[in-house]
């Protein structure tokens, strides 16, 4: 994808997000490769789990990728949105691949405790707040939305709350909600 | 629950989540007004609230450039070409090493995964494969005999005899080596450097997790892969900054060019915690840490250890010296006097 044009992403992303599943293959790649590059940046440093930089991951990814002149976004809001969606799908799909091909090659839908935690704590997370996120959607569709922004999206409190077109505080307080929230839908109630 | 309700959780979760500690309970009770329910799931959701502080504070998207980096053994069961992996008996750097079996020879092999950078650059990848190539000439008894090397889709892999023993790293940690067990092993090591070097292939990257103890003796291992040490931006820092940088001569930390005299030094620094127990350049953390590192003295062996004999320690010494020109010239002269101690 090293000579990826603008048009095909934003034409791909159009796709997608019009319902064509198919327009995914097309994006995987790109993001697979913007996973290498942070991996090499995360194997160069002495401390691997060194805080980079969290915002702007979208923007690391696809914006400057991006057709700006000749798009036909509603907004640049709309776009963050839909690229938040297919980060996640991309994502998930990848965690899945990544866990279970060694379960001969097709992942499969599975459920929380088939997933090996040993494995790979990172992976199993990722699936595992997927899974959970799934369910608080169908409770209250804002605030999963505001994980999938923030978490899968990597958008910052403010691009989040300029896509939900809501205030910043409501993000916050969502967002903090959530956490607890998908905590305990993890990992159970705690004894008192 | 309905989202109503849900939302009614919510509000009351972040009212009483900025109140102090002392101030919840009272507040829970006038909120809740007989709702045990509510009151439950609120509480049940503030014991989580200071683990929430960091939970998910990195995107989604570095936690799987992250489980990428670190590689932790996913593989298991997979077959690579003809080798089914078993188990993962270690990791260097950022490859990883798994036991797996031979499936058309059936015997056991250690298989090396290399790292996903390496996909990313085929020029580099092609180094790699021409050094690892020339590696495999090497046929000695005190070097791990590399098998084979293959591509199963996009993973690149390399296959090594298997060997049962303890790495002199593991080794270490409990203590100096007897002496006469160390200037065993220290000729070992040295006659495989001395073939090697022969071949025209240096090792540059000896270090004790490279040197396994086995019941016959040393073997070395990773000769002629150097090039997965470092990341593929000439910017960065090497990689096992962790390990190796203690190990490393003042020709590679300056970014120098590098020869046999640079496993002399290297050979240099293990000898001197196998008979010291301790490391020669303590606190290199960082690349400007060794380079400071390296001016400072390095005490004398028989300053720690007084029945090591005056030789072995200026033997050593020399293999230290900070200009490669006052090391010893070879690893064969080298050898020749540490056989005669």
């Amino acid at each position: 994808m090293a000579d990826a044009i603008p048009q095909d992403i934003t034409r791909l992303l159009r796709l997608w997000n019009g319902g064509d599943a198919a327009a995914l293959e097309g994006l995987a790649p790109l993001v697979y490769r913007e996973l290498h590059r942070l991996a090499v940046r995360y194997m160069g440093r002495e401390r691997p789990d060194h805080t980079l930089q969290a915002t702007g991951l979208i923007n690391e990814v696809f914006v400057r990728l991006i057709d700006w002149q000749n798009v036909q976004w509603q907004n640049r809001s709309h776009f963050f949105g839909v690229s938040a969606q297919v980060m996640r799908r991309i994502l998930v799909d990848y965690a899945r691949s990544r866990l279970y091909s060694k379960r001969g090659g097709n992942f499969r839908a599975v459920s929380l405790d088939e997933v090996p935690a040993s494995l790979d704590n990172n992976l199993t997370d990722l699936l595992a707040v997927d899974m959970a996120l799934t369910k608080l959607a169908a409770l209250d569709p804002r605030t999963a939305q505001v994980v999938e922004m923030r978490y899968f999206g990597g958008l910052s409190v403010e691009e989040t709350a300029e896509v939900l077109k809501v205030s910043p505080i409501t993000v916050i307080r969502s967002w903090n909600f959530a956490k607890v929230w998908l905590l305990r839908e993890l990992y159970g109630e705690q004894e008192p | 629950m309905n989202t109503e309700r849900l939302r009614q959780v919510e509000s009351l979760y972040n009212e009483t989540h900025t109140l102090p500690d002392g101030e919840r309970k009272a507040y829970l009770d006038r909120a809740c007004a007989g709702d045990g329910d509510l009151r439950h799931e609120v509480e049940s959701l503030l014991a989580y609230e200071n683990e929430a502080e960091t939970y998910m504070d990195r995107p989604a998207f570095h936690q799987v450039a992250q489980s990428l980096a670190d590689g932790t053994g996913v593989l298991i069961d997979r077959m690579l070409g003809r080798y089914q992996l078993l188990s993962l008996v270690g990791r260097g750097g950022s490859a990883e090493v798994y036991c797996a079996v031979d499936t058309r020879l059936n015997r056991l092999v250690a298989v090396k995964v290399l790292p996903p950078f390496l996909n990313a650059d085929h020029e580099r990848f092609q180094r790699f494969e021409y050094e690892a190539r020339s590696a495999a000439v090497l046929n000695h008894p005190h070097i791990c005999m590399l098998h084979d090397i293959g591509t199963e889709g996009e993973t690149h892999y390399l296959v090594f005899e298997y060997l049962v023993g303890e790495p002199l790293s593991d080794r270490l940690t409990r203590g100096p080596v007897p002496l006469e067990e160390a200037v065993g092993y220290g000729c070992q090591i040295a006659a495989a450097l001395a073939y090697a070097h022969d071949a025209g292939i240096v090792h540059l990257d000896l270090k004790p997790s490279n040197i396994m103890l086995m019941r016959d003796g040393a073997k070395l291992f990773d000769f002629g892969i150097a090039e997965l040490r470092y990341p593929d931006t000439p910017s960065a820092p090497p990689i096992s900054a962790c390990g190796t940088l203690g190990y490393m001569s003042p020709e590679q930390l300056e970014g120098k060019e590098t020869d046999f005299r640079t496993d002399v030094f290297a050979f240099g620094v293990v000898m001197y915690e196998m008979l010291t127990g301790r490391f020669a350049f303590p606190a290199r953390k960082s690349v400007e840490a060794a380079g400071r590192n390296l001016k400072e003295r390095v005490p004398p062996i028989s300053e720690l250890q007084p029945e090591v004999p005056p030789a072995l320690d200026s033997l050593v010494a020399r293999c230290l010296e900070r200009n490669h020109l006052e090391r010893w010239q070879t690893v064969a002269e080298l050898l020749f006097h540490l056989r005669k101690l």
